[in-house]
């Protein structure tokens, strides 16, 4: 991270300053939050049924324990409803299967919809079947919930999914994240900078992406470490809305894990030559 | 007497009481209020220096600067004048109490963002009581207890916080013309001070910036371990270093409005570096830094400056019982 191009200076309150950083960059700290800024785009999202043609993964219940408060799961067959940070319980549907072998867990993700607001979140399951954590997410907010639960989780004896029936819906705000800058040129071309509105090249079309929340996994989550930017996507042109996933790494950029509507395909890849940094 | 005195004699004259007077005189001399108001070192009551029927008036200031704190590239700013003071009452125990004014500022580069600049002029009061249980020569056991009170905002009697803790304190070494002694202290701190955030509909950094500038975090047991060393060549000046320990482990419930990454670091821990001069027979001047080790998760309190300067003055006024135990 550059700090500009700032000599020695004068000022005692900037050698305070100065010290102060120094002294924080050893000391145990979370990172700072993120200012409150928000997307000034409002995503129109077309009615939809989502209904994958060639299903990728055996479909799943879920549930937390009957009682349960704060955090709820109730899934059947790859739908139902979730809720979590005081949100719901809304609709909600499970589209992805990734191990995830740092947290000895298969990890579902789903997406749960809100008019105004979109869920993303992941389903920690064992391989005993328990549902042991929630991973939530909402458009509207640059936070994360990651919440021990006690539950159920098997993809033995589930009938086949339904489709999932979304009414139209608009998504405002969506909450812009802070402390990259990635940037990658055509015809993949990435542009997307903190607190601000960015744009990807999304179905071969530039499409709108608003980065409403980061995931740290430099450490902790497996390695080589990486940098999660959850992103929404629109692509006006082709009336596509897409939560998508654009992963940092060293091997440079790439998105994967997403889901479009109202296709529901949200083909990942490399963004060639681009690149990216952290400020936070 | 100026040989040292070991651990194992010091145990024997302990229990016998061979110290007089005059050690404890000595420990009293130079007593100052701590940002409570209770006697102590900057953040940590002490229990030995109770009794020597002293009224002792401190003005203590504190200033913190720090960027990337609170918010991405914000700069953050605090400055704390505290008006302490303590009493000692029936031998054994004190009165004491802090009225400290905080000012807060926290610069948020971003343009158009809702909250670029925050400021905040917090008041409050802090009050109390501590008293000896058990002492002598080298020991001393006792508690004390205390209130937070906050002098402004719209929920007063619901935001009023409280303590509650146990201390201990010993001779560790003793010559005649100096000494070092630990102070522990194990205690419980019920916050309720997020009970003043009245803003509408507040957002992360909101609720952030207000915990920061009310010091408002969430139920937590605390525990301090202070070293204390004294030495004089001739009657004054007095020098009286310290250091300060603190470890915060919060038990109360989350902010479900800060779910952030750090939110599973439950405690916080600060170390404290202090330098107490007694000038003439009245007047104890300080000086110090807190060093943050570790901070907490955003949705269990504030995070912790990278530094806090502080300096101070004490004057004691003598009462009648002046050195009556």
């Amino acid at each position: 991270m550059s700090r500009g191009h700032a000599g020695p200076s004068r000022r005692p309150g900037r050698l305070l300053v100065v010290t102060a950083s120094t002294i924080g960059m050893w000391a145990c700290r979370p990172a700072p939050l993120c200012p409150d800024v928000y997307s000034n785009v409002a995503i129109f999202v077309p009615a939809a049924t989502y209904a994958p043609a060639a299903p990728s993964f055996a479909p799943i219940n879920a549930s937390t324990a009957p009682g349960a408060t704060g955090t709820t799961v109730s899934i059947v067959s790859n739908q139902g409803t979730v809720g979590y940070g005081g949100r719901g319980p809304f609709q909600a549907f499970v589209f992805n299967r990734d191990e995830f072998p740092a947290a000895g867990s298969v990890v579902y993700g789903g997406l749960g919809v809100e008019n105004g607001t979109w869920f993303p979140f992941w389903l920690y399951c064992s391989a005993d079947g328990r549902l042991t954590k929630v991973f939530g997410e909402m458009t509207d907010r640059d936070v994360d919930v990651f919440d021990d639960v006690d539950g159920t989780c098997t993809d033995q004896g589930v009938t086949p999914m339904a489709p999932v029936s979304l009414a139209a819906n608009t998504l405002s705000p969506v909450a812009l994240t802070c402390g990259f800058s990635v940037h990658g040129p055509a015809p993949t071309s990435i542009d997307l900078d903190s607190s601000q509105n960015g744009s990807l090249v999304l179905s071969g079309s530039d499409s709108i992406a608003l980065p409403f929340h980061a995931v740290d996994c430099r450490i902790g989550c497996g390695s080589p470490g990486w940098y999660e930017l959850h992103t929404m996507v629109w692509n006006q042109v082709e009336q596509e809305v897409g939560f998508d996933i654009i992963y940092l790494d060293d091997t440079g950029v790439s998105d994967d894990n997403g889901i479009e509507l109202p296709d529901g395909i949200l083909g990942g890849g490399p963004f060639p030559g681009a690149t990216w940094s952290l400020s936070r | 007497m100026r040989a040292k005195v070991r651990l194992h004699t010091l145990l024997a004259l302990a229990l016998t009481g061979v110290f007089g007077e005059a050690a404890r005189a000595e420990v009293a001399v130079d007593a100052t209020p701590s940002v409570t108001g209770s006697t102590g070192l900057y953040r940590t009551s002490t229990v030995d220096d109770v009794g020597s029927g002293a009224v002792r008036l401190a003005l203590l200031g504190e200033l913190a600067r720090s960027t990337n704190l609170l918010v991405l590239n914000d700069v953050d700013t605090r400055v704390i004048a505290r008006l302490a003071a303590a009493a000692d009452v029936f031998r054994r125990a004190q009165l004491f109490a802090s009225l400290s004014f905080s000012y807060n500022r926290d610069e948020q580069p971003i343009a158009d963002a809702p909250s670029i600049r925050q400021t905040a002029f917090v008041p409050d009061l802090s009050l109390g009581a501590k008293a000896v249980a058990w002492r002598n020569d080298l020991f001393a056991i006792g508690g004390q207890l205390g209130a937070r009170v906050p002098l402004s905002g719209p929920s007063v009697p619901e935001a009023i916080s409280g303590w509650l803790d146990l201390l201990g304190s010993a001779r560790l070494w003793s010559a005649q013309r100096s000494s070092l002694r630990a102070h522990l202290s194990l205690g419980y701190y019920l916050d309720n001070a997020q009970k003043q955030l009245a803003v509408n509909n507040p957002t992360e950094s909101d609720i952030e910036v207000f915990m920061f500038e009310h010091a408002a975090g969430t139920d937590r047991i605390r525990c301090a371990l202070g070293l204390e060393g004294a030495f004089q060549t001739h009657e004054w000046p007095r020098f009286r270093p310290f250091v300060e320990y603190l470890q915060e482990i919060a038990t109360g419930a989350r902010n479900d409005r800060l779910l952030t990454g750090g939110l599973l670091i439950a405690d916080q821990q600060r170390l404290t570096l202090g330098l107490r001069v007694g000038l003439g027979p009245r007047v104890t001047i300080e000086a110090g830094v807190d060093v943050a080790i570790e901070s907490p998760g955003s949705a269990y309190g504030p995070p912790l400056p990278p530094f806090d300067l502080w300096a101070g003055v004490t004057v004691p006024f003598q009462t009648s019982r002046s050195g009556d135990r």
